[in-house]
């Protein structure tokens, strides 16, 4: 099924603004992960992520601060960074060093992403995102700025959702 | 300057982070960052940091995208094979305040050796007032510097009066 997908601001930070995608009618990606993670089982995780969240939002996106997730020719990574340990995995674009793109995420249980239906469809969503985020990019219908996208940030995407069980 | 759009949810969040988690992430990325600022520095890549401690570049690798939980020892390997620091601990306070008074004595020497002892007659003639002047603040800074008896252990109090007696 195809439908709309938005890229919007999900926070401001002094060197990282954080944007998020948001399919047409539904809460943000980010908040959906959020919604699903922050409770009593997993608030030491979130407690991390944010912090994290935090500390590149002061110091800029460096890349190797980000956890490779997808192919060497993509911009797929996930927070938390590198460093510190955590069970959550949120799924993110990181497009420079100022800015990122948030999506959802998941518990990390199996060794990739692709083991795992939900979190696969999550990194696909943000994958065919950046597909055409590019395109806009090269054809000037998006433009970056400091740390702002500018122009049209809708796209329509092939939403693959996996059935709930 | 705009106030900086935050995330209702997140700032809630924010509210109840316990000070041990911001800490453990803010320094575990200040020991990344650190590691990679003296790589940079001294033009160092992964393949000479693994010969240098003698140990594999994918072992290296995973060291330096996170996939190492750094030890004390392990820390320790590295600074060695950097020679330098990664990691600093704050002195004590009474070994400050030693450090600080060596380094009063130091100048007061310097000064002492070099322009009041001067030869130089010319010199001395010149300046010998401010000279004097300059002597005498010396002298009162080292002597406040040094006078604390709260903090400075008593044999660092005798050095100092040995290392002063001659002048």
């Amino acid at each position: 099924m195809k439908r709309k997908i938005t890229i919007e601001l999900f926070e401001e930070h002094d060197r990282v603004n954080y944007y998020t995608i948001c399919f047409d009618g539904e809460s943000s990606e980010t908040d959906k992960f959020f919604d699903l993670f922050d409770n009593d089982d997993f608030s030491e995780d979130i407690n991390i992520v944010v912090s994290d969240f935090d500390t590149i939002g002061n110091k800029g996106a460096y890349e190797r601060d980000f956890r490779r997730e997808g192919k060497s020719n993509d911009r797929l990574c996930a927070l938390p960074s590198n460093w510190v340990s955590c069970r959550l995995r949120l799924f993110c674009l990181r497009i420079n060093e100022q800015i990122v793109i948030l999506g959802n995420g998941y518990e990390k249980t199996s060794q990739t992403y692709n083991e795992n239906p939900t979190a696969n469809y999550y990194a696909e969503t943000l994958l065919s995102v950046d597909k055409l985020l590019r395109i806009k990019l090269s054809r000037d219908i998006v433009q970056l700025y400091n740390r702002q996208f500018y122009g049209d940030l809708s796209f329509i995407i092939e939403d693959e959702r996996p059935k709930e069980k | 300057m705009k106030d900086l759009k935050k995330n209702s949810r997140l700032s809630e969040i924010r509210k109840s982070i316990p000070k041990e988690t911001t800490l453990y992430v803010e320094k575990s990325h200040a020991i990344a960052d650190r590691i990679f600022e003296i790589l940079d520095k001294k033009g160092i890549d992964q393949s000479d940091l693994a010969k240098s401690l003698g140990k594999y570049e994918s072992e290296i690798s995973k060291w330096l995208t996170g996939d190492h939980n750094f030890t004390i020892y392990s820390l320790a390997k590295m600074e060695a094979a950097l020679g330098e620091e990664i990691i600093q601990i704050p002195k004590r306070s009474d070994e400050l305040v030693w450090l600080k008074c060596t380094k009063r004595i130091e100048a007061f020497d310097k000064f002492v050796i070099n322009v009041l002892y001067d030869k130089t007659e010319k010199k001395r003639s010149e300046s010998f007032f401010h000279n004097e002047q300059t002597f005498v603040w010396y002298f009162n800074d080292l002597k406040n510097a040094v006078i604390n008896p709260e903090i400075i252990p008593d044999e660092s109090k005798k050095r100092y009066l040995k290392e002063i007696s001659p002048v």
